[in-house]
């Protein structure tokens, strides 16, 4: 309790009924700086206002000071808390139309003057309490596992370059292929198939396999530009190039069947051609639709730093693959590997820290400090 | 000057066998490591028996880590996985024919490990004899007129056990709390002597000086030469093969840092003579020991300066010296300042600044006496210099009648 | 008020009616000192010393100027003298040290006395007996003054009674317990300082 407080436990006791609190002469002491407020007061005995009240009344300025009568005393805090409770009850009766009251005018209507037994603000209802709706739950924009393997970054490396060469061809905004966050089996098995030429520019470079893939691929990304229709569309063409496709099944009968659809890339372990590492991506915006489609489906991120120094489809592979090897998760291990370090003599290097208790043992103080506990019988 | 035949007579030093006769032989009846295989040997046996032993059983067989407790010095494979033995022996550029082991070897004290073969007992034994020698050819060379003394306590100052444990501890050689198999082969390993032991007991009995029981005999300043050892300190005599246990017990009992610091310092010294030869242990001796500065005119003490000064003069057949007020100031003052000048006939011997008259005369008599004492020859050279490849003849160092005996 | 304030103001010189005789001081003290700022740096400008050389002389040739801060000798310069005949170095010292006269030796300290040897066995016999049948009269001093010697000679013949010993040394305990702490801590402090002349320190 403050020692002004104090003061005022000292001063009125009628209020708390008989005074428990125990004050020290030296805090009694302390108190005596303010006796002429005090005896101001007391001057003023007669009158029918509690002290407080008189306080609250010189510290606000008026004769209605607002907030609670008596903030220093009156009832406990657990007496408070029950008489709130009963209130809220009471309050929960009449709830189903507080909103609808707000407009009219109400004669009994009082300005508050706390914020107590006021309702809450903010979202009415319990959100917390609502089901699941669909914009609740979240799904990341690129892939939840990051991909590792070499195989695997190739061939997004690759279908990426080949969607971004179509959406060149086809002079469409370049990130809405972003939109779609995975083809169809055949539609890959198309994209799989295509080749770039090396050194091509990205409006030419890319090849076809035959006629009617490049018709089927043409159509499948006319789709895409935005139109709210595009997968059903896409389906469409599914269908239509599903002739086409299991023909091509038929010729490539050896190749991985893709047991469950959460496999990336329906199984298909690596890139048929590495002639898209040579594009270059000076352009600022193919770069950058480049690279996000690219993370999108290896699930890696490419600071700003690294999309600054990054100017061909080699160097992106080859940034992620710098990232895949994985750092040794100790400095120890890290340390161990450095051959410089292995060299020097004078360098040792523990896989656990140094503590007193090695030190200890290495002093030959460990063998004293034992001996002692076992002749006391501590250990 | 004839050389030594170094291999000769280190190969007691440095083998890990025991050799027959000596004292290291004799120590080893007693002194036999007792391993965990290794049933300890009858004491009583004789030299075959004792070359028979498994050469160092430490080297042969791998310990655990569990078994080293039981060694009294960490083992000989140890050293090599010491970072703090490889970087001392970096710290301290010695030679790379110096091995780890060695230096390992020479941070164990007698205190710690009995056994010969395993501490640094022979090993510092070379080196103090070494540095002793050194230092004393340096000093007698290039000061030919020092009295004995003088020399006694410079020779104390340079390769004394004070100078070479503060050596140590600057050349950041930590002390073991315990020695033990365990340890670190870096650390100094040596029994620390119980506390609240004695350190300076006041009078060494059992020296070699005759009639060492009478203290109220005068001892002769050069009969030190002769009875003391290199710091004019009595030294207890040899100590017969049968009282060695007795004296291996003292030492068990533990020894103070100062004397482990200082054995491992010559155990250095003589390791590396031992491994890498005579002009890089001299010139290990130039680099840490010559290397530290001595002011020798600081080690003087005169009563009667004035006295000596003139039995010089008288001896070396000089005028009588005469002082001569050469400058003053302030005679009638608080604090006047005399300076005088010890004049042998036209030559001025000496000056000397002081408060008085008689405090100047005395301190150029100090003054002049000093420039006798403190000749040092052009180009000197030591004897041990001959002992280079194609040096040049040599020249007898000066000699002359030094020291005024009043 | 304003009278005296501005009485105040004009200078004393210029009311010496006002002065009576205390105030001959303040007029005196008014006089101008000589720490200008002219004075000053003229009183500083000094001749260089004659061993950094003239300019005009030296202006071409390269010289060394020697210029030692004026301190004893360093105590491993050994003098010339001492030098052993065979080091070079006494000959390369001694050809300018010849040219010196005596006359421009410093004065002595103390003239040395000429020794006249002049004793005879039966005057140390004389003095043996005068100190062993009065040593109490024929003290050191009184024995060297009748028989013009040095005292120092004299106890190198003869040595004292032990009673005049023991007298002396009584007579010297009950001087010295008269002493205070302040005066027996001084002559600690000399002793010592004489013992630290010794080492030079």
């Amino acid at each position: 309790m403050r020692p002004s407080l104090r003061l005022l436990n000292l001063e009125v006791p009628s209020l708390q009924g008989p005074r428990a609190l125990y004050v020290c002469s030296g805090c009694r002491q302390e108190a005596r700086p303010r006796p002429i407020v005090a005896r101001q007061f007391l001057r003023h005995a007669s009158n029918a206002d509690s002290l407080s009240e008189r306080v609250r009344r010189k510290i606000w300025g008026t004769d209605n000071p607002p907030g609670v009568e008596d903030p220093y005393g009156g009832q406990g805090a657990l007496e408070r808390k029950f008489k709130n409770q009963q209130a809220q009850k009471q309050e929960q009766a009449p709830e189903p139309a507080p909103v609808e009251d707000l407009p009219l005018v109400d004669d009994s209507y009082e300005p508050a003057t706390t914020w107590k037994g006021l309702e809450r603000i903010g979202h009415l209802d319990r959100w917390n309490d609502a089901p699941r709706t669909e914009v609740d739950t979240y799904e990341s924009f690129s892939l939840k596992k990051k991909i590792y393997k070499k195989g695997p970054l190739n061939l997004a490396a690759h279908q990426t370059a080949v969607e971004i060469c179509m959406m060149h061809a086809l002079d469409k905004p370049l990130l809405s292929i972003c939109s779609v966050a995975e083809h169809e089996k055949p539609v890959f098995k198309m994209i799989w198939k295509c080749k770039i030429q090396p050194n091509g520019t990205w409006d030419k470079a890319l090849e076809y396999p035959n006629q009617e893939a490049e018709k089927s691929l043409v159509y499948i990304f006319e789709q895409i530009g935005g139109q709210p229709a595009a997968p059903v569309a896409e389906e469409a063409a599914a269908e239509q190039t599903e002739e086409d496709t299991e023909a091509l099944e038929l010729v490539d009968f050896n190749e991985p069947v893709s047991q469950t659809p959460i496999a990336p890339f329906f199984g298909y372990q690596d890139a048929r051609d590495p002639g898209c590492l040579t594009l270059p991506l000076t352009d600022a915006d193919t770069k950058f639709a480049f690279l996000k489609r690219f993370s999108q489906l290896t699930g890696h991120y490419f600071p700003d730093p690294v999309i600054h120094q990054i100017s061909t489809v080699q160097q992106a592979v080859a940034y992620v693959q710098g990232e895949l090897k994985p750092k040794p998760k100790k400095l120890a291990e890290h340390l161990a590997e450095n051959e410089g370090l292995q060299g020097m003599p004078n360098v040792k290097i523990f896989g656990k820290r140094r503590t007193t208790l090695h030190k200890d043992d290495e002093m030959g103080r460990k063998k004293i400090i034992e001996a002692e506990l076992r002749a006391r019988g501590l250990l | 000057m004839k050389r030594l035949q170094l291999q000769r007579w280190s190969g007691s030093v440095l083998s890990a066998q025991a050799r027959t006769g000596g004292r290291l032989q004799q120590r080893l009846y007693y002194a036999i490591r007792h391993q965990s295989t290794a049933s300890p040997a009858a004491p009583a046996g004789n030299d075959q028996l004792v070359k028979k032993q498994p050469q160092a059983p430490s080297i042969s067989s791998p310990h655990s880590q569990k078994s080293r407790y039981r060694l009294p010095s960490p083992p000989v494979e140890a050293a090599r996985e010491s970072a703090k033995l490889a970087a001392l022996h970096a710290r301290l550029y010695l030679p790379s024919r110096l091995p780890l082991e060695t230096l390992a070897r020479s941070l164990v004290h007698p205190s710690a490990d009995p056994n010969p073969n395993f501490n640094n007992e022979s090993l510092a034994t070379l080196g103090h004899d070494l540095l002793t020698y050194y230092a004393s050819e340096h000093l007698i060379c290039s000061y030919p007129r020092l009295p004995l003394t003088v020399i006694f306590a410079a020779m104390y100052a340079y390769v004394g056990p004070k100078t070479l444990a503060a050596m140590a501890r600057e050349w950041g050689v930590e002390s073991v709390a315990a020695p033990g198999g365990e340890v670190d082969p870096g650390y100094l390993q040596f029994q620390r002597l119980a506390p609240g032991t004695d350190v300076n007991p006041e009078t060494i009995t059992g020296t070699e000086r005759p009639h060492d029981d009478e203290p109220t005999w005068r001892k002769s300043v050069t009969s030190r030469v002769v009875y003391d050892n290199e710091y004019g300190d009595p030294v207890k005599g040899p100590v017969d093969p049968s009282e060695l246990a007795e004296r291996d017990a003292q030492t068990s009992q533990g020894v103070t840092v100062e004397e482990a610091n200082a054995s491992f310092v010559s155990a250095v010294m003589g390791s590396i003579y031992l491994h890498a030869g005579r002009p890089a242990a001299k010139r290990f001796f130039e680099q840490h020991f010559l290397s530290r500065h001595l002011n020798i005119s600081d080690l003087f003490n005169f009563s009667q300066p004035a006295r000596d000064l003139a039995r010089l003069c008288a001896r070396e057949n000089f005028e009588a010296p005469v002082a001569r007020i050469v400058s003053e100031t302030g005679r009638k003052s608080r604090s006047p300042v005399f300076v005088v000048g010890i004049y042998s006939g036209q030559d001025k011997l000496g000056e000397g600044a002081g408060a008085s008259l008689l405090e100047a005369h005395f301190r150029a008599a100090v003054a002049a006496l000093k420039g006798w004492y403190l000749y040092n020859p052009l180009d000197v050279r030591v004897p041990s210099s001959m002992e280079e490849e194609g040096a040049a003849p040599w020249k007898p160092v000066h000699v002359d009648l030094g020291e005024v005996i009043v | 008020m304003a009278s005296c304030l501005v009485a105040s103001k004009r200078p004393l010189l210029a009311l010496p009616f006002f002065l009576s005789s205390p105030c001959e001081s303040v007029v005196l003290d008014l006089r101008r000192n000589q720490s200008s700022y002219r004075r000053t740096t003229q009183r500083l400008r000094v001749k260089p010393d004659a061993s950094f050389g003239s300019s005009l002389i030296h202006t071409q040739e390269d010289h060394i100027i020697h210029n030692p801060p004026s301190s004893a000798p360093s105590v491993y310069l050994t003098p010339s003298k001492f030098l052993p005949s065979n080091d070079v170095r006494k000959n390369l010292r001694t050809a300018p040290a010849n040219s010196n006269n005596s006359e421009e030796l410093p004065p002595v300290v103390r003239a040395p006395s000429e020794k006249k040897y002049h004793l005879t066995p039966s005057d140390i016999r004389e003095i043996r007996r005068l100190r062993a049948t009065d040593p109490m009269t024929w003290s050191r001093l009184k024995l060297a003054k009748r028989f013009e010697c040095s005292p120092m000679f004299i106890s190198l013949v003869c040595e004292t009674s032990p009673q005049k010993k023991e007298i002396q040394k009584r007579v010297l305990e009950a001087v010295q317990s008269r002493w205070g702490s302040k005066r027996r801590m001084a002559r600690e402090d000399r002793q010592l300082r004489r013992e630290a002349w010794g080492r030079d320190q």
